[in-house]
């Protein structure tokens, strides 16, 4: 469905993407891993236009998207959920939602009333404070709206950029869930995520990502069981332990 | 000291701080819209003042059809503008754009003068010249006619940004351009339609105000001036604060040259725009703004 296939993305002098490969298939979840910095809303934005690729290529439903504009791209059908949740503080619940219907130019009242009951239904705290303004939100409502926003688009594939970042355990577990369960009713989904595990759990695929390249993809299953995923992105006990030895060597040096 | 001369005067007041508050509503749109001050918004109450007395003067055009030429004339001005003086400058900082609407300014007065030359010119009224007499209140009717426009004009701008899904594309363009081409909103069509839009208000500004004074290729500077200063005294790009910005500098005005000086009359609205600096910077309506992230 999605064909990534070795692009390269510069930020002025700095290339942040050394020619990243990845593909999603129909009605997959497909997990997007890394470390801060390894490209991963590098990928997502070039993805859906935002920033251009150098090289490489970009095909979605056997049609060469590279170089097209982000707005041509949106009404294709990619949606973005985007880091950081980027909620329009000054609108509404429902005007964020109504908005994310944009793209779908033909559709009548009736079709998108639809889709809004459905993205109720997945989300009823949405619809309890539909008329309240964006930066009036919570971290887990804005989230769960700016999900809810990708979904009005009707889109085939959804990008999310870390969904989770920022929320309470409780919440994020109910944003992996909500995500299985988007992904049951027909929607194919490329997840980019620091928490690897919780990822993995959901995904059927993953690709990590390291400083702009993609050093490993394999199945989810896989790469839970891979032993340097383990040591690098699934184990919490070596990541303390790196992280107190940091420190110490922080101290030391200071 | 009677109170119907202070009417008068409140009535004067709150016409010349309708014509500030539509101007200043230009500003404001625009900022939002792409973070540029235009510095040319007030020749966008230059021009269209030029054209109307060209067309019922040269032409004999009957006013309510100059009206509309007038109007459409504007919006298509507004749309051309933001093609020159911001599209191709559009990936640069503030500076350049500022200075390029300085520029394109600068252009417009002077071209004003080498098409209809320096003579202030007069635009034909379309109420009558005598005052009305409302419970012993003389009023000039057109001072009536600024204040209703005005209110039919923020109805509609005010239902157009509530209601209409193009006027929600263009609040989320304004508060978020990438996140607008994420949702597939053409964002380069939205700011044309703010310009455009605000460049209409100009035209509103410059057909009303056109009867009360002359029309001359200076009018502009002095009404942008005092718009700016609206939009810092009610708050620097809040909507409300630019019409209450604009209606206060108005009648403080009148007031101010009647019982202060005739001869500074000019000299208020500045005076109020420093004592607001000093002692509340954000403005009426303004929030203490961080710098967006």
């Amino acid at each position: 469905m999605l064909k990534v296939e070795g692009i390269e993305t510069w930020y002025g002098a700095i290339q942040a993407l050394k020619g990243v490969t990845l593909d999603v298939k129909s009605g997959e979840i497909v997990a997007l891993l890394g470390a801060n910095g390894a490209g991963k809303s590098t990928t997502i934005m070039t993805i859906t236009g935002i920033l251009k690729p150098l090289k490489g290529s970009i095909r979605f439903l056997d049609q060469d998207i590279t170089g097209m504009e982000a707005e041509d791209i949106a009404e294709i059908g990619i949606a973005c959920v985007p880091e950081g949740r980027r909620i329009f503080p000054g609108l509404t619940v429902l005007d964020n939602l109504m908005l994310g219907a944009t793209p779908r130019k033909r559709a009548s009242r009736g079709e998108i009333k639809n889709d809004l009951d459905r993205v109720f239904a997945i989300f009823p705290q949405l619809a309890d404070f539909s008329g309240r303004l964006g930066w009036q939100l919570s971290g887990g409502q804005l989230q769960m709206l700016a999900i809810g926003r990708g979904l009005m688009s009707g889109s085939k594939i959804l990008l999310l950029d870390e969904p989770s970042l920022g929320l309470a355990p409780v919440l994020v577990q109910e944003v992996f869930r909500v995500i299985k369960e988007i992904n049951k009713t027909g929607t194919t989904i490329l997840l980019v995520e620091q928490n690897a595990r919780m990822a993995l759990l959901i995904a059927n695929r993953g690709f990590v990502l390291e400083t702009g390249r993609v050093m490993l993809s394999d199945t989810a299953a896989n790469l839970l069981a891979n032993e340097e995923m383990k040591a690098h992105y699934l184990g919490a006990h070596t990541h303390i332990k790196e992280a107190r030895q940091r420190r110490r060597d922080e101290r030391a040096g200071a | 000291m009677d109170w119907s001369t202070n009417l008068q005067m409140v009535a004067a007041g709150l016409a010349m701080g309708s014509i500030y508050a539509l101007v200043a509503l230009g500003f404001v749109l625009i900022f939002n819209a792409v973070n540029v001050v235009n510095f040319a918004q007030g020749e966008f109450a230059m021009v269209p003042a030029f054209v109307a007395v060209w067309l019922m003067n040269s032409l004999n055009t009957p006013f309510a059809l100059t009206c509309v030429i007038t109007v459409v004339f504007m919006g298509i001005f507004g749309i051309v503008f933001q093609r020159i003086a911001y599209y191709p400058l559009r990936h640069r900082s503030f500076l350049p754009v500022v200075i390029s609407t300085i520029g394109v300014g600068i252009f417009l007065k002077n071209g004003a003068q080498l098409i209809f030359g320096a003579e202030p010119l007069s635009m034909p009224r379309p109420t009558s010249p005598t005052a009305l007499n409302i419970f012993g209140v003389f009023v000039d009717p057109q001072y009536i006619v600024i204040i209703l426009c005005t209110l039919i004009l923020l109805g509609f701008q005010y239902f157009f940004f509530e209601k209409t899904i193009l006027g929600k594309k263009m609040l989320a363009t304004a508060q978020d351009k990438q996140m607008a081409r994420l949702l597939g909103i053409p964002v380069a069509q939205m700011i044309a339609i703010t310009f455009a839009y605000s460049s209409i208000l100009g035209a509103a500004a410059g057909i009303l105000v056109g009867p009360i004074f002359f029309v001359t290729k200076d009018m502009g500077a002095m009404i942008g001036l005092k718009a700016f200063c609206s939009t810092i005294v009610g708050g620097f790009g809040s909507i409300p604060g630019a019409i209450l910005g604009g209606i206060f500098l108005g009648v403080i005005e009148v007031f101010a040259s009647y019982y202060i000086s005739t001869a500074y009359r000019d000299a208020f609205a500045f005076i109020i725009l420093i004592l607001v600096l000093l002692l509340r910077p954000q403005g009426f309506f303004g929030e203490k703004i961080a710098e967006k992230a």
